[in-house]
């Protein structure tokens, strides 16, 4: 797993475990769609706040918000990265 | 006047109260248009029954009648003196929202929010709302609002965009306040949401809270006040409440809640129509 999924998972993570929820397994990465995790906006931002400050990186909302797979939100960091 | 709002049956007193108005406006035709609006909303406030007897169960939320009457006879008015803008001022003359750009405003439903946003454009200020749907256009017009205003539509999107907003040295106005319907108490449960205090606190920007209130002359006043954010984000939403009820704009008891459990995320259901 690169540095980038593994970054999302474990900010994924943090997330679902905070709102009592089972983490993922690095196999979700490749299936889970991001609504489909139940995050409110709070978490959202939270998601990629965090993602921000791991990877060091700033992201624009036009390419995040067609994210609709934590797959899909991978390779949109990896592309700008 | 002094009755709380409930929607129904508001446009029907309207109506009468435009037979009254049509007789006092071919009279006073000849006034300057601010001064005849003035004039107008005196004798509006002098007809309580125009407003009263209002059923107070099962409604939803509990500003004053008043702000929904304010703006429908703006409107009305309007359309007779094209020119007029309603008047917008800040309570606290000494206060300079101007100085700080890209600020986080949070407010309560009032049906007053675009004066809101009247009064942070006349300082300045590019100005994005998170909203749960369009406003009408109308509305904007009746405010003059330029440069347009900036709806964002509440969804669990909205923080982001939001924040996108705030970097672009906009300030943002959010409604923190939302109802849920309680089922075993058969009537709505007024609360704030925590997200909005996580969010002001999260973007690290000077937060303000504000209310507007219609006063004699037909102006809307808004009181701001700073909040101070080196706290928790529930004891910011504490600091919220205190300015609320000191200004006695509810007499709901306010808890603090989560919208998004409480709503499950949808934006049109039975709840208050804003609140990330």
């Amino acid at each position: 797993m690169d540095k980038i999924a593994q970054a999302v998972l474990v900010v994924v993570n943090g997330i679902l475990v905070k709102n009592g929820k089972a983490a993922l397994s690095p196999a979700d990465l490749a299936s889970r769609n991001i609504d489909g995790l139940g995050f409110d906006s709070m978490d959202k931002l939270e998601l990629v706040m965090e993602l921000e400050d791991q990877l060091d990186m700033l992201f624009d909302n036009a390419g995040l918000l067609k994210c609709r797979t934590l797959q899909e939100l991978v390779q949109f960091i990896g592309k700008i990265k | 006047m002094s009755g709380k709002s409930d929607i129904p049956g508001i446009q029907e007193r309207l109506q009468e109260g435009y037979l009254i108005l049509d007789a006092f406006l071919a009279e006073n035709g000849n006034l300057p248009t601010l001064e005849l609006f003035r004039q107008c909303w005196k004798l509006i406030l002098r007809n309580e029954e125009l407003f009263g007897g209002m059923p107070a169960q099962g409604r939803r939320f509990n500003f004053d009648l008043r702000n929904i009457a304010y703006i429908r006879f703006s409107l009305f008015f309007k359309r007779l003196r094209a020119e007029f803008v309603p008047t917008v001022k800040l309570a606290d003359k000494s206060l300079d929202i101007n100085a700080r750009l890209g600020s986080v405003f949070l407010t309560m439903h009032s049906e007053l929010e675009l004066a809101i946003v009247k009064l942070l454009q006349s300082n300045l200020h590019g100005v994005a709302m998170i909203s749960a749907g369009q406003r009408q256009p109308r509305q904007i017009d009746l405010f003059g609002l330029s440069p347009a205003l900036g709806i964002i539509k509440r969804n669990n999107d909205c923080l982001l965009l939001a924040r996108e907003a705030l970097a672009k040295s906009n300030s943002l106005l959010i409604d923190v306040d939302y109802t849920v319907f309680d089922e075993e108490r058969q009537r709505y449960e007024h609360k704030i949401g925590i997200s909005a205090f996580l969010f002001a606190k999260k973007m690290s920007r000077p937060l303000y809270f504000v209310m507007p209130e219609i006063n004699e002359d037909g102006e809307t006043v808004c009181s701001v006040e700073l909040a101070q954010t080196d706290t928790s984000a529930n004891e910011i939403a504490e600091q919220f409440k205190l300015f609320a009820r000191s200004r006695a704009l509810t007499g709901d008891e306010l808890s603090v809640g989560d919208w998004f459990l409480d709503t499950k995320g949808k934006s049109n259901a039975k709840v208050a129509r804003q609140g990330p």
